[in-house]
């Protein structure tokens, strides 16, 4: 199972005179399976290349092959695609509408046309998975807290049993109890339900703990690719295009430039505590 | 010297009624909150969602009053309808959603939309715009439509905005939460900039850590009360009690507790990259 | 992208038009729109479309810019001249097939009513073309002013005239980001009949009217914030003033009409 695209390109406004080149030649593999950390300045071009996973916007040139089928073949259902490859938009509370919790993470299904009984079945899971507690399951969601509804709007997602979950900004606007709890759910969801998850983020603070693969883009273009040690030792480039690193991999990076002997790229501040530890000792 | 602010058991209620206006909820969302903020001073305000922080913002600028309690801004008490438009003028706010705040279709007539209002002369307003975009870097954009800007220089033009009245005191409520990195850096700037340079007294009410290590003093909310109050040293040294209201400290602070933890001798309040570093290099050099 | 929909269609140049006063434009447009009723021979119509030719060139706005106003009442032209030709008696039969009559008086009707309507259109064209929405807004406010008397709001309206021009855009970019969240989560916008199709909108529109209920009670905090007071005590940034070209434009618009005036009462033709 895995997503692969092949020279994608994306031009917004063409034929008008104010072309802009929002993807220029994407070649990427995904694999099933992985944690991906898509980071990116806004206005690089990861939203937009989020939405051509999942069929809603389509290449300006270039082809996408989901499990090594063409997206774009005449014959290929989109529909299907959509279902698999869920995809969360920012702020997707914002997409909330029905009169109940329940009914709104149903609302996926139904478009499904499952029947029934795996409707509700499928919902009542979502919602378990993302901790909403069965009380909340009949009121409006337009009475739940930010990050209640925040996790309904993901549960909304959930439910229609996608084999691919994207998040863009998923934690954009939360406290950091409520960017913990989302960021410690997509984990549990990662490791657990083997879902293979694509966070699209412009903090790297965020994303560097818990992804294993980064993809840095800048200008339409994947400029780094691989795993957050990797990625971060790039700091100079990260940092020209606005991104910076987290502050554990910097206080390494500066004493190792001040002739210190760390070993190995933590990230976390108890990792690069027991690094500096390690050299403290010797 | 008087305070500039001046707050003393403010409590807000919120009550939900039902059909017939019998009041069926009640909601304190603010519950004793004592706060004194001398002027000139860069004041943050921490708290999670739903801590209060919002609703105390507001009653800075008079969009709520106190439903016990007194709140005095500039000496004027702000429950006082009478003194709504000069508490406006001399603490002007900025709101979170860069969008919803900006109501001109071109960024000088928005900025000059507050003056307009006070009844400022016409030549004077012209002086003031182009001052307060000048301010906050913005004079450029001076002819665009506010739609083509990024998040972050829409706050900065909301800033200019709020400039253009000569507040004494700028409040700001969560003004990067909808921001990436960079905005969010060039609004803290400029906040800090007119605080130094211009002397406005600053309020800022955020839940990133980062932005208030530069503050004179700090205040924790939780559950509409003041819950800890000191300097950003003070309270980042305090990070088990941060953990209980949903905050957390600066990675660089939790990386320097992991080490006391280990019985490494560094200060415990550090708060930036270089400190830390320096801290453990001269301990090195020591050994 | 969606947000640079501007509404009315606001040509930029640097023309004495654009330079005159907005009000100047309001009043002259409307003064030119009543002079087309004002006579009902060809030489009427010459002048007409000479004095408008004038401006055109005076405004340095391409010409097709101006004609492309005609294109969306192309349908409702061809039906009312198609009425009138129908419809007409008269003496000078010219061709009569069954119940259908055209007459020599019924084609000059025709073509005077359809000329009528473009150049009621192109006129008013010219000014949304030389004139930006906001000046429109500022014009309205200036113009219909006396109307206060009455109990009119007329800043109130001017300032929900000028705040709608600002927020359409981004109600536009939400609805289509909306309708893409909802599409990620298989909602299907394009199959149906009418009224399943309508039933289809529901995820949309609720969520996009909770927003701009959102919108709304934080931009009313926002201009609370500001001072706003309604338009009591409230200076202008920009405020008009009319200027020496804006009351040559008077001079002319009224010569115009005294033109026109005389020539439908006087002239044969």
């Amino acid at each position: 199972m895995s997503i692969k695209l092949q020279d994608v390109n994306y031009i917004y406004g063409i034929g008008t005179g104010q072309e802009i080149h929002a993807l220029k030649n994407i070649n990427l593999e995904i694999n099933n399976g992985e944690f991906i950390g898509l980071a990116g300045h806004t206005g690089s071009g990861k939203s937009t290349l989020v939405q051509l996973l999942n069929g809603l916007m389509r290449a300006s040139s270039g082809v996408i092959y989901y499990n090594g089928q063409n997206i774009y073949d005449k014959l290929y259902n989109m529909h299907s695609l959509r279902s698999k490859v869920g995809l969360v938009f920012q702020y997707p509370e914002h997409q909330l509408f029905e009169t109940t919790v329940i009914n709104d993470v149903q609302f996926g299904p139904k478009n499904l046309g499952l029947p029934q009984l795996e409707m509700e079945l499928r919902s009542f899971q979502a919602l378990k998975m993302v901790g909403i507690g069965d009380e909340l399951l009949d009121v409006s969601p337009f009475t739940l807290s930010g990050g209640q509804k925040r996790r309904v709007a993901i549960a909304g997602i959930l439910a229609m049993q996608p084999e691919v979950l994207v998040l863009d900004e998923p934690v954009a606007g939360l406290d950091p109890a409520g960017r913990d709890e989302i960021l410690g759910l997509l984990k549990k969801l990662h490791s657990e339900n083997n879902i293979t998850i694509i966070l699209v983020s412009h903090s790297m603070d965020d994303i560097a703990k818990y992804v294993n693969r980064m993809l840095v883009m800048n200008k339409g273009e994947i400029v780094l690719d691989g795993n957050p040690a990797k990625v971060f030792q790039f700091e100079k480039e990260l940092e020209r295009i606005g991104l910076g690193i987290p502050q554990a991999v910097k206080v390494c990076h500066q004493l190792r430039e001040a002739g210190a002997y760390i070993t190995g790229e933590p990230i976390t501040a108890e990792d690069c505590a027991e690094a500096i530890y390690q050299w403290l000792k010797v | 010297m008087r305070p500039f602010i001046k707050a003393e058991n403010v409590v807000h209620e919120y009550s939900r009624r039902d059909e017939e206006g019998n009041v069926t909820d009640i909601n304190r969302a603010l519950d004793g909150v004592d706060i004194e903020v001398t002027a000139g001073d860069f004041v943050a305000v921490l708290g999670a969602n739903g801590s209060g922080k919002s609703t105390f913002a507001k009653h800075l600028n008079a969009l709520l009053v106190p439903t016990e309690g007194t709140l005095y801004v500039d000496g004027k008490d702000t429950s006082d309808h009478n003194n709504d438009l000069k508490i406006r003028q001399t603490a002007g706010m900025v709101f979170q959603n860069p969008d919803n705040q900006i109501i001109s279709n071109i960024v000088e007539e928005d900025v000059g939309f507050g003056p307009e209002n006070i009844g400022v002369p016409t030549e004077e307003i012209w002086r003031r715009v182009e001052e307060s975009l000048k301010n906050v870097e913005m004079y450029e954009y001076r002819k665009q439509s506010p739609n083509h800007l990024s998040g972050g220089q829409k706050q900065r033009v909301a800033i200019a905005g709020i400039m253009a009245m000569k507040p004494n005191c700028i409040i700001l409520d969560e003004p990067t939460a909808m921001l990436d990195p960079e905005g969010r850096k060039s609004v803290i700037k400029t906040v800090r900039e007119l605080n130094k340079k211009e002397n406005i007294t600053i309020i800022l009410i955020t839940h990133y850590m980062e932005e208030v290590t530069a503050a004179d003093y700090v205040y924790v909310m939780g559950s509409g009360q003041i819950k800890m109050r000191g300097t950003p040293r003070q309270i980042f040294a305090r990070s088990e009690e941060l953990t209980k209201y949903k905050l957390t400290i600066p990675e660089v602070t939790k990386i320097a507790l992991e080490l006391i933890k280990k019985g490494i001798q560094i200060p415990k309040d550090i708060l930036y990259v270089e400190e830390l570093t320096n801290a453990l290099l001269k301990l090195k050099m020591h050994q | 992208m969606l947000r640079d929909i501007t509404i009315g269609q606001y040509y930029a140049s640097e023309s004495v038009i654009h330079r005159l006063d907005p009000r100047v434009k309001v009043v002259a447009t409307f003064v030119y729109i009543i002079s087309l009723f004002c006579f009902d021979q060809l030489s009427g119509y010459i002048i007409a479309a000479l004095f408008f030719g004038c401006m055109v060139k005076l405004s340095k706005v391409p010409f097709k810019f101006i004609t492309r106003g005609i294109k969306p009442i192309i349908f409702m032209l061809i039906f009312t001249a198609a009425l009138n030709l129908l419809w007409t008696s008269g003496e000078h039969i010219l061709i009569k097939a069954g119940f259908i009559t055209i007459t020599v008086e019924g084609v000059k009707k025709m073509v005077f009513m359809a000329l009528r309507l473009i150049f009621l259109i192109i006129g008013s064209s010219l000014m949304t073309l030389t004139t930006t929405p906001n000046q429109l807004t500022d014009a309205i406010e200036s113009l219909f002013k006396p109307l206060n008397k009455v109990k009119v709001p007329v800043h109130e309206i001017a300032m929900m005239m000028s705040i709608a021009l600002r927020f359409i855009p981004i109600l536009v970019e939400e609805t289509d980001k909306i309708m893409k969240a909802q599409m990620a989560r298989g909602a299907d916008f394009e199959s149906g009949n009418i009224i399943q199709r309508v039933k289809n909108m529901v995820p949309i529109f609720i969520p996009l009217f909770v927003s701009a209920a959102r919108r709304a009670s934080d931009l009313a905090l926002a201009m609370d914030a500001r001072c706003y007071h309604g338009g009591e005590g409230r200076t202008k940034m920009k405020p008009l003033k009319y200027k020496k070209p804006d009351i040559i434009a008077y001079l002319v618009m009224f010569g115009y009409i005294c033109i026109i005036i005389t020539a439908g009462k006087f002239l044969p033709i």
